[in-house]
């Protein structure tokens, strides 16, 4: 009688069949290996758009003569590892970089206040390089100086390879 | 089926009545209105942008030396570069307009809302994609504005935490704006985005049909309307209009090239172009750290503005809490566009 009646009942088909373990853990897997297996391949994507950044170091460059530097005045620079503020400060030389310590800017030299405006974000450093108004957090960095003779020479960083 | 259609049809088995089906999609009737015909606007302009801007890539060199150059020779030399330039450029500035306008709508008429949250997400994807092509595109020209524009857009990456410095090194191709950044840049003006770009405004569109359109709130009427003609009709008569006045404008007001850039040297008063004058002024109010919080922050919400408003619902319903916030949303930028546009 029951034989009968479950050969009687239309076979469900739209219902899915469970999943035995064996089916779990084929597809867990296969799962793990396509996950472990593209992010392998997107690692190495990523290492070759990873530019190679040479080790910083200090080198001693030229910044011109001293007597091109204004009394209790500033002479801007353009060297090729980045633009310097030379200062004559009473008898001492003093540099700094030119760099906006906000976003990156070239700050500019007032003569009249004494000031460095910065003309992107409008940040404002006093004569010692200290933020004295807007958005910079830090002060311009200070670049050693050195006096040879009647030379000025700055250190500045730079990542470029070392000349043979 | 005439013998031409059978032959095709034997060839590609796709029913032609499938393919005329989104064609004949009804449409609620405010959709009449014209403030509704907005969306497809920024598609029209993506498809001038692509095909001036592969015209461009026959002249333009990405290498820092020749950039500005080959830049001046196609404004100035190439027969009818001025023209091509123009009209990409104009068709750049016009995309933001016509996607933030066809935002503002779809956010003043709560469209967004369930089950629409998707398409939200992949709306406000595409406005962040429509941006970073305009700044990647203007980083091309290699004039001072360029070159100072990437200098701070790339070194606001570096104040992020953990990954701020090694992806602002990925983006530039080095520590500095170097010639691997031009050509990143250029990589993702030409390759990268519109390759986003198409794939979103598929998915776009995608859901539109597959949700339908959103019913205007408080609207009873029940009528349609087919989409084609009525409505394609509509969008075809804003798309010439929109093309006449792009002609006009580029043939008054030609394309110009500014001073070549020189890295150790900013230009007083350097500001971005205007659709990025409320995040330049925001960060000329705060500090780096605060200011790039912010700018996150407000990023997050305009992502997640679905779930804001069916929070703010559930705290004070009925209170409309949705249009106060956002509305002082939209003001504060507005305010921050005009005061950096005026007073500089």
């Amino acid at each position: 009688m029951n034989g009968a009646s479950n050969a009687e009942q239309p076979a469900n088909t739209s219902a899915p069949a469970p999943r035995s373990r064996r089916e779990f853990l084929a597809d867990a897997f296969m799962a793990v290996g396509v996950m472990l297996g593209m992010g392998g391949l997107a690692f190495r994507f990523a290492q070759y758009l990873y530019p190679v950044i040479l080790p910083e170091r200090l080198v001693e460059v030229s910044a011109g003569k001293i007597a091109d530097i204004p009394a209790g005045g500033v002479r801007v620079i353009n060297l090729p590892e980045g633009p310097v503020l030379l200062e004559s400060a009473g008898t001492e030389i003093r540099a700094f970089s030119a760099i906006c310590t906000h976003l990156g800017c070239v700050v500019q030299y007032r003569a009249d206040s004494k000031e460095f405006v910065c003309p992107c974000h409008g940040g404002k450093y006093d004569f010692n390089g200290k933020v004295t108004f807007g958005p910079p957090q830090r002060p311009l960095d200070v670049i050693e100086v050195k006096v040879k003779a009647d030379e000025v020479f700055v250190m500045m960083k730079t990542q470029k390879e070392e000349k043979a | 089926m005439s013998r031409l259609t059978a032959w095709l049809h034997d060839r590609v088995p796709i029913d032609p009545e499938e393919l005329r089906k989104p064609l004949k999609e009804p449409l609620p009737i405010h959709l009449k209105q014209w403030v509704f015909c907005l969306g497809g606007t920024p598609a029209m302009l993506f498809g001038i942008l692509a095909i001036t801007g592969i015209l461009l890539t026959f002249y333009y060199v990405p290498y820092p030396s020749q950039a500005f150059a080959s830049v001046t020779n196609i404004t100035y030399k190439v027969r009818m570069g001025w023209f091509i330039r123009g009209i990409h450029q104009g068709a750049s500035q016009l995309m933001i307009v016509t996607v933030l306008l066809h935002m503002i709508r779809v956010f003043f008429t709560r469209a967004y809302r369930k089950p629409r949250e998707f398409n939200w997400f992949f709306g406000v994807g595409l406005f962040m994609l429509t941006l970073t092509f305009a700044f990647t595109g203007y980083s091309l020209v290699y004039d001072q504005l360029s070159y100072w524009a990437t200098t701070i857009g790339t070194n606001m990456i570096a104040d992020l935490p953990v990954l701020g410095k090694p992806l602002l090194y990925a983006l530039r191709g080095g520590p500095t704006v170097n010639p691997n950044t031009l050509t990143r840049f250029y990589d993702f003006h030409i390759g990268v985005l519109p390759m986003m770009m198409s794939l979103l405004i598929g998915v776009h569109i995608l859901m539109v049909r597959l949700h339908g359109v959103a019913r205007l709130e408080g609207d009873p009427r029940e009528e349609t309307y087919p989409f084609f003609p009525d409505h394609m009709l509509k969008e075809v008569i804003i798309g010439l209009l929109i093309l006449i006045g792009l002609i006009n404008y580029v043939i008054f007001f030609p394309p110009i090239v500014g001073a070549l850039a020189t890295p150790g040297d900013t230009p007083g008063h350097i500001r971005p172009e205007w659709y990025f004058f409320p995040t330049y002024r925001w960060l000329k109010l705060t500090t780096l750290s605060i200011g790039m919080a912010g700018s996150i922050c407000y990023v997050t919400g305009l992502f997640f503005w679905p779930f804001v408003d069916a929070a703010l619902e559930k705290i004070a319903p009925r209170r409309n809490l949705w249009l106060f916030v956002g509305t002082a949303c939209y003001l504060v930028t507005i305010v921050f566009l005009l005061w950096e546009a005026i007073v500089g």
